[in-house]
């Protein structure tokens, strides 16, 4: 029984993994929206890589940034934040279709490449909703 | 093609507001259309060379970039970025029809890519010129000149055709978020056009409404990224 729980539970986390990278590839493509119908919102961000650290910006316009989490685990870092009000698809775009589709925070995992410190990160919100999170790299790498 | 007739003031200046980095043009540009409440009349479609794109503008199909007119300033927007293989005949077509219109000065606006832009609280401008007319226009302007460094895509090949058809360019470069919609660079940039223009442009509206521009133009400005990508050079960072 013992061995089949454990199959079962690799098999899990690999299938998880999948899904993972493949929502990832989508995403990249552009061919999948940068919000979903439960209220999440991906915010736009860019990773900049430096010879000790990583910096990653994440644009959080609109976001009530007091209510901001960021959670750094060994691979990625997850981050959330409320919006300042609920927005509903249409009044962005300003258009008919979308009514029904009210966005409600921002949620997004982005990984973390190998040599990233989580332990060190450093989270800086600018007056414009501009995060900024530092993550240092490991120094016995190289 | 033209959809209304309409006179053109002088000295006239075409604003070409294309996706380029941090979005700046596209921004500056739909600014000036809201706030001086700027006449459609013309717009620039390619059969076969501009993405499946249709417009729908209050219940009208219009074209993906389309001119509008106020007394001696034209603008030009866009809500599609430029496909690589368009950007020949598009810089082309812009800098001929210019000419034909007789407009004096094509003012391309245009976003630096800032590694530091996190920490600058105001973005500065800088500019190029295409030849001595246009640089008399900012002279005085107390802004550096853009030095060294690469311009890619069509704000490039505009340039390039400008100063072989002897048509003065100036291009405006503001610092700006490499892939952020950066609204607080084109109130800069609006600062500065005002200034060398004459033309009053109100950027309060565009600084309160900043956040929510940056939310709306989410997607835009991820399909610049890869259109920018795709048109290579020395990459799309490599502007400073």
């Amino acid at each position: 029984m013992a061995a089949f729980e454990d199959l079962e539970e690799l098999f899990e986390r690999l299938r998880r993994r999948l899904m993972r990278e493949a929502e990832r590839l989508l995403a990249e493509t552009g061919l999948q929206p940068d919000w979903s119908p439960d209220g999440r919102l991906q915010p736009l961000y860019t990773v900049y890589e430096y010879p000790d650290r990583y910096v990653i910006l994440v644009d959080m316009a609109a976001a009530d940034t007091s209510t901001l989490s960021v959670t750094a685990t060994r691979d990625r870092i997850v981050l959330e934040a409320r919006l300042q009000q609920e927005l509903r698809l249409s009044d962005i775009y300003g258009n008919v279709a979308g009514r029904e589709v009210s966005l409600r925070y921002y949620h997004h995992e982005i990984p973390l490449p190998e040599d990233a410190d989580p332990e060190g990160i450093r989270v800086r919100v600018r007056p414009n909703k501009i995060v900024e999170i530092v993550v240092p790299k490991r120094a016995s790498q190289g | 093609m033209e959809y209304e007739e309409f006179e053109l003031r002088h000295p006239s200046f075409l604003v070409l507001g294309l996706p380029d980095t941090g979005l700046v043009g596209v921004i500056s540009s739909n600014h000036l259309v809201e706030t001086l409440k700027m006449r459609e009349v013309a717009g620039i479609d390619f059969a076969t060379m501009m993405p499946p794109v249709a417009v729908i503008s209050n219940g009208d199909v219009r074209p993906p970039l389309r001119i509008f007119v106020h007394e001696n300033l034209m603008a030009l927007t866009a809500e599609a970025p430029v496909p690589p293989a368009s950007v020949y005949p598009l810089a082309k077509m812009l800098v001929d029809y210019a000419m034909k219109r007789g407009v004096d000065y094509i003012v391309s606006i245009v976003g630096v890519a800032s590694p530091n832009r996190i920490n600058i609280e105001k973005p500065r401008v800088y500019w190029i010129a295409s030849n001595e007319k246009a640089r008399r226009l900012v002279e005085n302007a107390g802004i550096e000149g853009f030095l060294n460094g690469y311009l890619v895509g069509p704000y490039a090949l505009i340039l390039k055709n400008a100063i072989r058809a002897r048509m003065p360019n100036l291009v405006l470069l503001a610092d700006a978020y490499i892939e952020f919609p950066d609204p607080e660079a084109a109130a800069e940039v609006l600062a500065l056009l005002s200034k060398i223009t004459g033309i009053e442009i109100d950027t309060k509206k565009l600084l309160e409404q900043a956040e929510m521009i940056r939310l709306r133009l989410r997607g835009l400005m991820k399909q610049t990224r890869q259109a920018l990508a795709e048109m290579g050079g020395p990459s799309p960072l490599m502007y400073a």
